[in-house]
């Protein structure tokens, strides 16, 4: 008990100066945001592709030999692939799509156009948007469904027009989980958008549900012996597949941001504990002097640390998700999706940065003289 | 028993052709309850042999027995624990932590040495009320005089019951009456807890207020010598 209360002394005695520690915390804040932001948005995106290539009425996708993902593809199908697979035993429906990057633009966004992510479908089959926020699914060559983002891009609502590569749609349903933040999904008739992309009789790839009980490995390799030069995924591997496209993108560079947020968030504490030591040098020299152990100290300063990265963090958690919050509500183009696990590693992580910088002061500590206690 | 005990204790300062003998072949003891002054100019070695005695330096010859315990014997976390049960400090400068209390710069020796906090909150209250700091004692040091400031080292120091009470140029930074007063308070408080007091000074009216007086020139002791 005496030394707890000898540590919670000398706890209180390790105080940095108010101002210092605040500017402090407010830099492990706004990186830890940073960080957390990056992260939420990569979270967002994949889950956006696993929202929509792992949608659970899709089974297996079917797409052009050398094609693994929905995001970068160039292969086509021929037509008549959905009949093939719809006549193989286990097979219960086919969703045949056309996907292709569309011009879209509308009188209300100043006409400047946007790209977006076209998918074709076919009225009530499959490859649909994963959820309608508003509205149904286009019926229709004359109608879309929107990514919600991209429809506050393009600043309309549903029963407003656009024009897509030219040709007026009406928007008739707004989806979400469709945002991949550099582009959104459109989803259109399946013939309206073969028609604008100039290939009638191809399609980019056929989702594929099996009927209940069947044998997954043995309709595929019976898809595999009636058609030729396609792949044939199961949708785990479709959606492992779209996730590393998208990440491939986006990864390297958020790592990269990420590690800067996180030297930034060290220098920062390296430079309050250095401060503190050097402003409180007599007064640990004193400490040592009259019997406080040079390891007690040496702890209790990268604990401090610690415990600001620890505030800062838990500042830019709720800081990040107060953020998201009014982007949903004023900007929705950015999506955020957090996941508490994504907080604790990222605290663990700064929490371990500030520590190990925090020691690099406190190593220089461990040579005061308690001497120094003697000096006037 | 003596509270400490210095026998032939010599002690070097610096390295190679450029060290110097700080203290040299010095021996002495103190009792319990003695106030003892060591005199002599700046340099001399004064707060060499304060350092020595406390177990903050350890001298290259000769042994040091502090409150019954060869100080060669410990190790160096052993020795630290001795320290802070066994001896209470007065520095030259105030010293006292400055983000803590009157109050808590008491109450943290008192935890250091390891006392019950019970213990620990009634000897500082005793302390506090003994040297009339009732109504300073909740504030920062930064809002103490320099006088409030040293009645609070002399608390500090004695809070534990230390043994030995080592003060280096306790009145230095304070004026004649005011000095003067500092150091009775520091002798009497001392002495009613029958700690022994060595006192490094330069300072000739603390005389007066001493049971013995050594003198240390150039690291020896000339006078006084036991």
């Amino acid at each position: 008990m005496p030394r707890i209360g000898a540590t919670i002394m000398l706890w209180r005695s390790l105080r940095g100066r108010t101002l210092r520690v605040a500017i402090t915390g407010a830099g492990i804040t706004l990186t830890s945001l940073l960080v957390l932001v990056l992260t939420a948005a990569h979270r967002s995106l994949v889950e956006s592709v696993r929202d929509y290539a792992g949608q659970p009425t899709i089974d297996l996708w079917v797409a052009p030999e050398g094609t693994d993902n929905l995001i970068r593809s160039s292969g086509l199908l021929p037509s008549w692939t959905d009949d093939s697979i719809m006549a193989t035993p286990g097979v219960a429906a086919v969703g045949p799509l056309v996907r292709g990057f569309l011009t879209v633009s509308s009188a209300t966004n100043s006409g400047r156009p946007l790209t977006l992510m076209g998918i074709g479908i076919k009225p009530n089959a499959l490859g649909g948007p994963p959820t309608l926020r508003a509205g149904r699914n286009p019926t229709g060559a004359e109608e879309t469904a929107l990514d919600r983002a991209a429809a506050y891009r393009l600043n309309v609502g549903l029963d407003d027009t656009v024009l897509v590569n030219g040709t007026p749609k009406v928007v008739v349903g707004l989806t979400s989980g469709t945002n991949l933040l550099a582009t959104q999904f459109a989803f259109f008739d399946l013939d309206a958008v073969r028609l604008s992309l100039g290939m009638p009789e191809r399609y980019s790839f056929v989702a594929v549900q099996l009927e209940p009980g069947a044998d997954r490995s043995i309709v595929i390799q019976r898809l595999a012996s009636r058609l030729h030069h396609v792949e044939i995924m199961t949708r785990d591997s479709f959606v492992a597949n779209n996730v590393r496209e998208v990440a491939a993108g986006i990864l390297p560079v958020m790592r990269l941001v990420g590690l800067l947020g996180i030297t930034v968030a060290a220098v920062l504490v390296v430079l309050l504990i250095q401060g503190m030591v050097e402003e409180l040098r007599g007064e640990i020299a004193v400490l040592l002097a009259v019997g406080a152990s040079a390891g007690s100290l040496g702890i209790l300063l990268p604990l401090r640390a610690g415990v600001l990265a620890v505030a800062g963090v838990a500042a830019g958690s709720a800081a990040a998700r107060l953020l998201a919050l009014i982007l949903d509500r004023v900007a929705p183009t950015v999506a955020l999706s957090f996941a508490w696990d994504d907080d604790l590693r990222i605290l663990g992580i700064f929490v371990a940065a500030a520590v190990l910088a925090a020691a690099i002061p406190v190593a220089r500590l461990r040579r005061l003289d308690p001497l120094e206690a003697f000096r006037p | 028993m003596n509270v400490l005990s210095l026998e032939g204790v010599s002690r070097r300062r610096g390295l190679g052709a450029r060290a110097v003998i700080a203290v040299s072949d010095v021996s002495l003891a103190l009792e319990p309850g003695e106030v003892v002054l060591l005199q002599g100019p700046s340099g001399s070695g004064k707060t060499t042999l304060l350092a020595l005695s406390a177990g903050l330096l350890t001298p290259d010859t000769g042994r040091v027995t502090l409150a019954g315990r060869p100080l060669d014997t410990l190790t160096p976390s052993a020795r630290r624990a001795h320290r802070a049960i066994a001896v209470g400090f007065v520095f030259q400068r105030s010293a006292l932590l400055s983000r803590l209390t009157a109050r808590d710069n008491i109450r943290i020796m008192a935890a250091l040495a390891g006392l019950p906090p019970r213990e620990g909150r009634l000897e500082t209250d005793r302390l506090i009320e003994e040297l009339s700091l009732e109504r300073r004692a909740d504030h920062l040091p930064s809002e103490l005089s320099g006088g409030e400031e040293m009645r609070v080292c002399i608390a500090r120091a004695l809070v534990h019951r230390p043994a030995l009470v080592l003060a280096d140029e306790p009145t230095a930074s304070l004026d004649g009456a005011l000095g003067r007063q500092v150091a009775e308070l520091l002798v009497s408080t001392a002495r009613t807890r029958g700690a022994a007091i060595l006192i490094a000074t330069h300072d000739q009216r603390l005389e007066s207020a001493a049971d013995r007086q050594l003198r240390i020139v150039d690291g020896r002791l000339t006078s006084g010598i036991e």
